[in-house]
């Protein structure tokens, strides 16, 4: 399923502020300011200062051209001097080709701009996961997020399933793909565990696999 | 050189200890480099510690979240978890010291062994049967965690789980951070000499006034009293310690609005701490990490152990500390085995006295004499014994007969697993605790002795019955598990049913037959158990009445003689 089932649309037409900045259009919305993005960008920093005080990890729902993106990292490297960290988030892989193009905005290293077809897909990007899993603080861009509401808030509520087969993506030890392997791959992570408590006798991973159990809940 | 991996899940006061093993080990055997497994939250506690070649860390937050976060897959735990523990493997330990024992620890342990090496402490086996590595993995897994009355302290048996026993070493266990050293020193000094011209007859009290629960700290009342009588004293300072956190800052500011702002107040990281506590001569704390930290910088602790913090498993070691404790044949040492109003309603009845003066005896100050205190609650202290170290009363309101039982529980297991008794300790213990209530002690668990034997002698009847034939199983199986609930009982007679019950689980065999005889003989030991428990009662009856004594007098003589 690609994100064309979340947006409203995947054409982008571009248009020309009267500052002479580039605005994206996706099914008449304008995703920036017409009269002058840069100065509606500064509003939106204004805005998000909160979240930004609280925390140098910050992700974006919703790229636009970057605007608010460029105006947030001036705040971000005033704040933390130090270094931060920023992912985007992106359904429209059109607006991502388009702005990838007319490049109206450099970004640092420091932020990262991802789009990808299906939610799933989000979730499979290991930096990304690395970076949501140290709780960063959420800024969505209005105009991205009401365009693709239906795409954020699968995004935020999305369960990953829960399969072997599912989670051999993010294995990379080729012994532990093998042990894996050699069990039922349909059967959950939670079934697995439970066959591997009633199995005669243990070895190596199994007992790797009941030490995470018992360590998740804490015993 | 060989690899010894401490595996230790616990929290910052455990890491802290487990110094203590450290140093032991590094003095020992200094033909290993020690390395240590600990969470990545605690992480930070371990960098203090001396003697440690590396720390390897498991990101527990993350690969918990990891699991239970719907939006994540739970490859990304499991592929975590792994990747760690191939790191730990790639170094190929020689030792795998199963410290903290828990559910965790025992399984990583079992990944990591193999032929070359060797686990200290309990591993599970192909089977999932428990395998101890000694007698002291029966005593850390299966007694202290059982009954009311902990014959043994953790640090004494982390030390026998490697065959070592503690003494208290005259070696930096704890690395010097020279800048912190030289600032603490000063500034404390410049302490003493404001209170008194002669400032090296100033005293510096620290206060630890946070624990990490409510029902732990000392009360406010009872604690900013202690402090003023600290403050008034004409050769004492007092000074707060807390942790750099907006609730400790809080509440120190709460105890300094007391005195008009005019304590001291330190605030310190796990860094520069032990720079602190180096340089102060007491310190006052709750069941706290700092503690810890205190023992292993060799400051006198006196701990004030309220709720279910457990004095008797891991409080303060140092001989020169002490501990202040509701009667502990009273206390639950469980979270949430008492109710809440309980616990405040007992921790309102500690007086402030009883802490000052506790205070002017551990600084060796006039006025300073506890023996004769009457209060509701008791003072220890911790004392050197053959074996490591023993909480030892001092004062208040204990109760003879649990002290004997203490006593006696501590000599059983003595007698069971090395065939000798701390005499010495029976001994000093009579000058604390009524004969009569040895005697008292010892009638009752003699009755409960003579009711175990009725049951074993049932389950070896039962036994011989069923290996003659398989139809009178049930009725041994039956005899067999009322013998396993008197583990549950309390009183001793539970501490060789918790030692055989552990052999029992430990068994490997694949027959029913060699079953039935492993089984066989793991009853004839526990017959011996029990005639060991007999002979140490017999034992405390001797001592108690002089006669061991006399006959040592006697042989000394003798020796003299010849």
């Amino acid at each position: 399923m690609d994100n064309s089932h979340f947006t409203n649309s995947t054409i982008v037409e571009v248009k020309s502020s009267k500052t002479d900045l580039p605005v994206p259009v996706v099914n008449n919305v304008h995703l920036h300011s017409i009269y002058n993005p840069e100065r509606e960008a500064e509003g939106f920093v204004g805005a998000s200062e909160k979240t930004l005080s609280k925390s140098s990890k910050i992700l974006v729902f919703g790229l636009g051209f970057g605007y608010h993106i460029a105006k947030m990292e001036q705040r971000l490297k005033a704040l933390y001097p130090n270094g931060y960290q920023v992912f985007v988030i992106e359904p429209n892989q059109e607006l991502y080709r388009k702005w990838k193009d007319l490049r109206p905005n450099i970004f640092s290293p420091n932020i990262k701009v991802i789009s990808y077809s299906e939610v799933k897909d989000f979730y499979k990007d290991k930096e990304l996961v690395e970076f949501l899993s140290e709780k960063p603080g959420i800024l969505p861009h209005p105009a991205s997020f009401q365009l693709n509401d239906k795409f954020f808030k699968t995004f935020m509520s999305f369960h990953y399933p829960t399969s072997i087969m599912e989670s051999l993506y993010f294995i990379e030890d080729e012994k532990l793909i093998s042990y894996l392997q050699n069990e039922d791959t349909s059967q959950s992570t939670s079934e697995l565990i439970e066959r591997v408590k009633n199995k005669g006798f243990l070895q190596g991973y199994d007992f790797l696999t009941l030490a995470l159990d018992e360590m998740v809940e804490g015993r | 050189m060989k690899k010894t991996l401490i595996i230790n899940l616990k929290r910052f006061g455990d890491i802290f200890q487990t110094g203590h093993l450290v140093s032991t080990l590094r003095k020992n055997q200094p033909n290993h480099e020690i390395h240590l497994l600990c969470y990545e939250e605690c992480a930070t506690s371990t960098k203090i510690l001396k003697g440690i070649t590396k720390v390897h860390t498991l990101d527990r937050k993350k690969i918990t979240s990891y699991y239970k976060n719907n939006i994540y897959s739970d490859g990304l735990a499991i592929n975590d978890l792994q990747q760690k523990m191939e790191e730990v493997n790639r170094e190929s330990f020689d030792r795998v010291i199963n410290y903290s024992n828990d559910k965790t620890s025992t399984y990583l342990s079992s990944f990591l062994a193999n032929s070359t090496t060797e686990i200290a402490g309990i591993s599970f086996t192909p089977k999932q049967t428990i395998n101890y590595s000694n007698n002291s993995a029966i005593i850390l897994n299966d007694i202290v965690t059982q009954t009311d009355f902990t014959p043994f302290n953790f640090n004494d048996l982390y030390h026998q789980l490697v065959e070592e026993t503690y003494t208290e070493l005259s070696v930096e266990k704890v690395k010097s951070n020279k800048m912190h050293d030289k600032t603490a020193l000063n500034n404390l000094d410049r302490l003493r000499a404001i209170k008194n011209d002669d400032s090296s007859s100033v005293s510096i009290v620290g206060f630890q006034i946070c624990s990490s629960s409510v029902l732990k700290d000392i009360p406010f009342d009872t604690l900013t009293k202690v402090i003023k009588s600290v403050f008034d004293h004409p050769n004492m300072v007092p000074i707060i310690i807390i942790a750099p956190t907006a609730k400790e800052r809080a509440f120190s500011n709460k105890v300094n609005d007391v005195f008009d702002n005019k304590l001291v107040s330190v605030e310190s990281d796990f860094i520069a701490l032990p720079s602190v506590l180096k340089n102060i001569d007491l310190l006052v704390t709750p069941d706290t990490s700092v503690k810890h930290l205190a023992d292993l910088v060799d400051t006198p602790v006196l701990e004030v152990s309220l709720g279910h913090a457990p004095f008797m498993k891991q409080g303060t070691i140092n001989t020169r500390s002490a501990i202040i404790t509701a009667p502990p044949h009273l206390r639950i040492f469980k979270e949430g085995g008492e109710p809440e109003e309980k616990i405040r309603e007992t921790n309102s009845r500690l007086s402030e006295t009883l802490i000052f003066h506790t205070i002017l005896s551990l600084l060796g100050t006039e006025g300073g004499s506890v023996e004769n205190e009457i209060s509701d609650f008791c003072v220890y202290r911790p004392v050197k014994v053959v074996d490591g170290i023993y909480h030892m009363p001092v004062s208040g309101p204990i109760s003879g007969l649990f002290e004997a039982k203490r006593v006696l529980g501590r000599a059983i297991i003595q007698k069971i697993f090395k065939g000798v008794v701390d005499e010495n300790l029976i001994e000093s213990s009579y000058t604390k605790i009524d004969r009569r209530d040895f005697q008292k002690a010892i009638e009752e668990e003699k009755e409960a002795l003579s009711m175990l034997t009725k049951e074993l002698l049932s389950t070896l009847r039962g036994l011989i019955q069923t290996q003659e034939s398989k139809t009178k199983a049930p009725a041994f199986i039956e005899a067999l598990e009322k013998l396993l609930s008197r583990c549950f009982d309390r009183n001793l007679a539970a501490l060789p049913a918790l030692v055989f019950r552990a052999q029992i689980e430990s068994l490997n065999s694949d027959s029913l037959e060699s079953n039935f005889k492993e089984v066989e003989a793991l009853l004839y030991t526990l017959k011996d158990n029990l005639q060991k428990s007999l002979s140490v009662y017999k034992t405390c009856e001797e001592i108690g009445y002089g006669v061991k004594s006399i006959q040592r007098r006697s042989e000394i003589r003798n020796e003299g003689q010849l």
